[in-house]
């Protein structure tokens, strides 16, 4: 019995626990990573970074959300709105005002109703722009937080050549109530 | 047999009397709204990208699968050679000569950072009986890593990564500019689609075969002391059954990537390409990969995660050579054998144990050739799916036919399968006469099954 059960021990210590791929991960604009966005990870602006402790904190209509970045998360730059490949980033490209989504590294729905509480990302993706992405589907629009249409960014392109980039809104004027109502930023996207 | 036989132990303390429930689906008939929508997509939708569909790889008429000998039957215009065709993709997107050689498709598992040295060539996994071999306690395992899904790792997230790796149209892979991802609906209906391929539940062994090598194949497979096949592979399908206890589908690594003189690396040398090592399951990988079902290899090699092996009867036999029982799996095994065996064979019991998986691969062709006619005659097919129903079903007897004849198993049965291939190709390729020969296709399928194994209501 004893043999038996060290022998489950020890096969199931060489079965390796199951887990999703995640060199993709880059190429999937906000909003669609599969099975994870809408459910395990949370949208909104990044509301304030802080370098030295590495936390930032995520700020979306329903309340905030404080990420841990650690040498184990990856930053991904979202360019594909501006039909530009994505990158990785750096806590550089972090900056208030710049629509995210992020994902927890304890990556279930109950951990997303702990906000305020300072937790280790295992992936951001930030937006510098803020622009709806032409990979969006139909009928699924980030709504903007009123006040940031306007806000200019300057992320730096592959070649490291500094440009201003003026977001346009993502939905006129006439019908971003409508869109706003139906997804809300700053908590997991609703679809 | 592949990569995961381990595990040893006495038939008393392993034993697998009472397998476990393999379904737990709701199961969705061919029929259905969602499932025909998949099939549509997965045949026909390239997602704005370069060509290419889910079925460009994973063809119908060779078992959802692809190899080099089918890709070579292949014009040079077909979407599979896209790499050598379109300027923006013909550099590190794919192998050519690996994939016209070897049917190896270059996967970046491990990133895309270095598209230049960092990259897998993996052969094509089938996509039949996934209903099976998917779940485990721990979560979905896809592909051959069993990390083959992005997101939350599903079946359904699957298509999404298979999209940005297989589809785009430059290596910049920009969502809606070279490629547009599958949106939630498609993703759901080709779920669906997969889902409802091929054999929607295990086995349960032993059968009562007739042909004496197979029987005692069936034997050698199911004896935890001998064969120890039945342990990773309950069933001959893709679930372990670890001390008693059901695991679902797991990981192993049984040293594939170490084994001698590999067609890929003798290539590689020949042309003067390095193949990378597959570290297998995640980043940086652990060395494991997931145990697929057996009831469809005979019909779907090469074998392995990189196709190393062509044969059923080679693969049997990796399990019986060094580099298995040196692999940690096979280490593993040995530890636990009271005579520190992991696993030996001699070529006779080697060759039982493929004419088994032979048997049991041509019991599935024919109950698959036999279900597409059954839904044919009974007017259960969508019209625009009855042509490739009725290639599948000639597909399908070819194999049924190829598996038995390669292993010299069952000549009487390949009689009455040769009568079928003769009046399926009749019934694909004309209308006049197709229900007769349709009904009569499935009267000759019977008398072959009746030959290779006895039927609880004949």
């Amino acid at each position: 019995m004893t043999r038996s059960l060290l022998m489950v021990g020890v096969l199931l210590a060489t079965a390796s626990a199951a887990h999703a791929q995640k060199a993709t991960e880059i190429y999937i604009p906000i909003g669609r990573s599969p099975g994870l966005s809408g459910k395990v990870t949370v949208t909104g602006f990044i509301a304030t970074v802080d370098d030295h402790t590495m936390v930032m904190s995520v700020k979306g209509a329903d309340g905030g959300w404080r990420a841990v970045v650690t040498d184990r998360s990856k930053i991904y730059i979202d360019r594909s709105a501006q039909r530009r490949p994505n990158r990785y980033g750096t806590m550089d490209d972090c900056k208030p005002g710049h629509f995210c989504e992020i994902k927890y590294v304890s990556g279930d729905a109950a951990a997303l109703r702990r906000r305020g509480e300072p937790r280790e990302i295992e992936w951001i993706k930030i937006r510098p722009d803020n622009r709806r992405s032409q990979a969006e589907p139909q009928g699924h629009r980030v709504a903007r937080r009123s006040g940031s249409s306007t806000a200019s960014q300057s992320p730096s392109d592959d070649s490291g050549v500094a440009m201003t980039i003026r977001a346009v809104p993502m939905v006129s004027a006439r019908r971003s109530a409508s869109h706003s109502a139906m997804v809300s930023c700053g908590s997991p996207i609703t679809r | 047999m592949r990569r995961s036989l381990l595990l040893a132990g006495s038939l008393g303390v392993f034993g697998c009397s009472s397998p476990p429930p393999a379904t737990h689906h709701e199961r969705p008939g061919r029929g259905d709204e969602l499932v025909s929508r998949g099939e549509d997509i997965f045949f026909n939708e390239t997602f704005g990208g370069n060509g290419r569909t889910c079925s460009t790889c994973h063809r119908a008429e060779r078992n959802f699968t692809i190899d080099a000998v089918f890709a070579a039957t292949l014009p040079p215009d077909d979407p599979l050679f896209i790499a050598e065709r379109r300027p923006s993709l013909r550099k590190n997107f794919e192998q050519p000569a690996f994939m016209r050689g070897l049917g190896l498709i270059l996967e970046n598992q491990d990133g895309f950072e270095d598209l230049e040295n960092n990259f897998n060539l993996r052969g094509v996994p089938h996509t039949l009986a996934l209903r099976t071999s998917v779940d485990s306690p721990a979560g979905p395992r896809t592909g051959w890593a069993g990390d083959g899904s992005p997101g939350d790792g599903s079946l359904r997230s699957f298509a999404v990564g298979a999209v940005i790796q297989h589809f785009p149209k430059t290596l910049h892979r920009i969502a809606g500019v070279d490629f547009r991802l599958p949106s939630d609906d498609e993703l759901n209906a080709l779920e669906a689609f997969l889902l409802s391929l091929g054999r929607q539940e295990d086995l349960n062994l032993p059968l009562p075969l007739k042909g004496a090598v197979a029987q005692r194949g069936q034997e050698i497979f199911l004896d935890d002391t001998l064969g120890k096949c039945n342990i990773c592979h309950l069933n001959a399908g893709a679930n372990a059954v670890l001390g008693g206890q059901f695991v679902g589908n797991a990981n192993f690594n049984t040293g594939v990537e170490d084994l001698p003189d590999q067609a890929a690396d003798l290539l590689g040398e020949l042309i003067g390409h390095t193949v990378p090592p597959d570290d297998g399951f995640g980043t940086p990988g652990d060395g494991t990969f997931n145990t697929p079902p057996l009831v469809e290899a005979a019909d779907t090699g090469p074998f392995f995660h990189n196709g190393a092996i062509d044969t059923i009867e080679g693969a049997v036999a990796f399990y019986d050579g060094d580099t298995f029982n040196n692999s940690p799996a096979g280490k593993v095994l040995a530890s636990f054998d009271p005579n520190g065996v992991g696993i030996r064979l001699d070529a006779t019991e080697i060759v039982a144990v493929a004419a088994f998986l032979r048997v049991i691969n041509t019991l599935e062709n024919i109950g698959v050739t036999l279900k597409l006619f059954d839904d044919l005659l009974q007017r259960r097919v969508k019209h625009r799916f009855i042509q490739r129903r009725l290639d599948q079903a000639l597909a399908e007897t070819r194999d049924a036919i190829r598996v038995l004849d390669g292993g010299g198993l069952h000549p009487e049965a390949i009689t009455h399968l040769r009568r079928t291939e003769t009046l399926a190709a009749r019934a694909a390729q004309s209308h006049f006469a197709r229900r007769r020969n349709m009904g009569v296709a499935v009267v000759e399928l019977k008398k072959a099954r009746r030959l290779i194994v006895q039927e609880e209501n004949p």
